[in-house]
């Protein structure tokens, strides 16, 4: 079932978010199960149910040493974040759009 | 005023102590015991949880993008190895550049866990390392940027910041003290380094024999709840330092709350007991001490200066004339000489300060090529001395007069001859929201587009001297607190808002903390308010004010009417 805000009656989905254990960078939950650099590659979630149990598999990567930190993201129906914060962690420092995951391409660390 | 003019011996880095076999022993024994442990958090065999004290006490930061890196600059003062060294990081382990704090430290923000360990052996390789810089301890120790050259020094300061750092470093007892503890000390009673904001602040004095004192504040701080602080005691002899600084900590640490993340800081000791039933303490526990053992005799202060280079200083008759020509004939130049230079006890030099505020630039970010241009600047016309100040710029120290221009000159084609310092643009900035993992809101594009409303050189100097610190969130980095226009970014609801304060002031004479004008505001909002205030200021102010006079005379209320009234 989609979430709602009770107020506001909004859509509200979700993304499973970590830093990368490697470098700290920010990643997302792909479909797939791999972590992704980019937003757009994420797993979409419906439920907050959903992204709750994504989150708990999501152990495996941190007790692997791959991420830290797992956490949810509401996103709004554009799939971009609500908060500034994750918008910032989405897209880059805003002062250097040169650093915007989308234009640095970088291998994962160890792999 | 320091008149020890020559090196005693010119293979030693100016205006700093230079390690000797222990030094370098003990950073590498450090750094082999941290690249040990971050093999076995790689391995699996030390959780993050375990992990995290760590990393903390070796200055690496999980931030929102990446791991950062602090790394210290002991009271400032970088030789030009150093920042090779600095500048050599920011090229092979991060994204081309690094981030000069309030904290005389520098950041890198791009660093990958797994290299941090050859990034901390090259930074020993240069004397360099990122003890201090984290967790509950005696961080690094600040000092006043002008230290060793000002007219008015009665001693260095820097000296006797050596002497804590040692003292500090490897102090069992002050490892894990109730919260982090910074001190800063200046070497004259003029306070250049806002001595009544630190938890101590230490100034000099000449008592009635006209022997060097110190005195000494405790128990100030801004973060969630400022306080400026009280004097301890203001006719320390210098010999008594560690001892008395020992005691205020012993007390602290006996006291302090440590079960209250926002208690557990000097200041709200200090404030619940009361200064007096504070020294009381202080002074019991100093006269149980044994102060032979803790006496920095005049061997000892000799030897840790022995240590220091210092800059063969000689007499160039004409040079300042010649520094008046170069004024006279180019005016770009003057209005730089006339903003950013300081004055030097030796009347042939001057003090050159660099600010890395740069319209349309990060407050306090250096590129690679920047940190090797300063490097080489610093080398042909500072005997290789570099100084980072709390204000996020950085000084070279003593250049000779006649020399200046081609310093200048030099500066210019790396855009490091920004001629605002101390002026609107200057504005000082912590990395905020687009960095950093406490943060409310971003600070740096607010700053940037302050300073871009204010970036016409004359409409500037007719503001005149303001000072301006923009916050992402109450821990106060930039010290808007006690800045004249303060800015603090807040959270609501996800979104950034900014609160605006003004009347703060960072040093001695005049200290004060900012008054909330009113409720906060989006960016854009925040950025006209700060051009509003300043063009009410510009109207209303009378002949000679600057913008705290105009502050201090009005209040804040026609202040308040002027940014509030039409939002
Ligand atoms: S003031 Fe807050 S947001 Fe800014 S650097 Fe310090 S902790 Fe981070």
């Amino acid at each position: 079932m989609i979430s709602t805000d009770q107020n506001t009656q909004k859509e509200t989905l979700f993304a499973l978010t970590a830093n990368r254990f490697a470098d700290g960078r920010v990643v997302w939950l792909t479909a797939q199960g791999y972590w992704s650099l980019l937003l757009e590659e994420a797993q979409i979630f419906s439920s907050k149910g959903d992204v709750e149990t994504a989150q708990q598999h999501a152990q495996k990567d941190v007790l692997s040493q791959h991420i830290l930190d797992p956490y949810a993201v509401e996103l709004n129906s554009n799939l971009i974040p609500q908060t500034t914060r994750e918008k910032v962690r989405a897209f880059g420092p805003s002062t250097h759009p040169e650093f915007n995951p989308r234009s640095v391409q970088e291998t994962m660390p160890n792999e | 005023m320091n008149n020890t003019l020559n090196n005693p011996n010119p293979s030693l880095a100016v205006g700093r102590y230079n390690y000797d076999a222990i030094d370098h022993q003990f950073l590498k024994e450090r750094i082999n015991q941290f690249r040990s442990q971050i093999e076995r958090r790689i391995s699996g065999e030390l959780s993050e949880d375990e992990f995290k004290p760590l990393r903390l006490m070796n200055g690496v930061y999980l931030q929102l993008h990446s791991y950062m890196l602090r790394v210290a600059i002991p009271y400032g003062i970088l030789s030009s190895t150093m920042l090779r060294g600095l500048a050599y990081v920011s090229q092979y382990y991060d994204r081309g550049y690094g981030h000069f704090t309030t904290r005389q430290n520098i950041q890198f923000h791009w660093i990958k866990l797994e290299e941090v360990p050859d990034i901390l052996t090259h930074l020993a390789s240069v004397e360099m390392h990122a003890l201090q810089t984290s967790g509950n301890c005696i961080r690094n120790i600040t000092s006043d940027e002008f230290a060793g050259l000002a007219a008015d020094e009665i001693l260095d300061p820097r000296i006797y910041a050596e002497i804590m750092r040692q003292w500090s470093t490897l102090h069992p007892e002050f490892t894990f003290l109730p919260r982090k503890f910074k001190i800063a000390i200046s070497g004259s009673s003029t306070d250049r380094v806002a001595a009544c904001f630190y938890d101590i602040g230490i100034l000099t004095r000449l008592n009635e024999e006209q022997k060097p004192v110190f005195e000494v504040w405790v128990g100030g701080g801004l973060g969630r709840i400022p306080y400026k602080g009280k004097v301890i005691r203001d006719d320390l002899p210098p010999e008594h330092l560690l001892a008395y600084i020992e005691a205020i900590i012993r007390v602290y640490n006996l006291h302090g709350l440590r079960n209250n993340l926002y208690k557990a800081r000097i200041k709200i000791l200090v404030e619940n007991l009361g200064i007096e039933a504070y020294r009381e303490q202080v002074e019991k526990e100093f006269a149980t001490m044994d102060l032979d053992q803790y006496r920095l005799s005049d061997e000892l202060v000799a030897q840790i200066e022995g240590s220091f280079g210092r800059p063969v200083l000689e007499n160039h008759p004409g040079a300042a004339e010649v520094l008046a020509k170069h004024r006279q004939q180019d005016k770009e130049f003057d209005r730089w000489v006339k903003n950013n230079t300081h004055p030097h006890f030796h009347e042939d030099y001057i003090a050159a300060v660099v600010a890395l505020k740069e319209v349309g630039q990060t407050p306090g970010d250096a590129s690679t090529e920047q940190m090797h241009a300063l490097a080489d600047l610093a080398d042909e016309y500072a005997f290789g001395e570099v100084r980072v100040t709390h204000l996020q710029n950085v000084v070279l120290g003593h250049v000779q007069k006649d020399k200046l221009y081609a310093l200048w000159q030099g500066l210019k084609k790396h855009r490091l001859a920004t001629a605002n310092l101390g002026l609107i643009t200057d504005i000082v900035c912590c990395p905020g929201m687009d960095y950093c993992s406490l943060a409310n809101a971003r600070s740096i594009p607010v700053a940037k587009q302050i300073a871009a409303l204010f970036e016409d050189a004359e409409l500037q100097e007719k503001i005149g001297p303001i000072n301006i610190g923009v916050d992402g969130c109450i821990n106060s980095c930039a010290h808007h607190h006690i800045m004249n226009i303060g800015v603090l970014g807040v959270d609501k609801k996800g979104e950034e808002f900014y609160q605006i304060k003004l009347g703060g002031s960072s040093y001695k004479e005049g200290a004060a903390i900012g008054s909330i004008l009113g409720a906060a505001v989006k960016a854009d909002e925040a950025v006209k308010a700060v051009e509003k205030l300043i063009y009410f200021y510009l109207e209303q102010r009378q002949e000679n004010e600057h913008f705290i006079d105009t502050y201090r005379r009005l209040g804040t209320a026609p202040f308040k009417e002027i940014v509030y009234a039409t939002a």
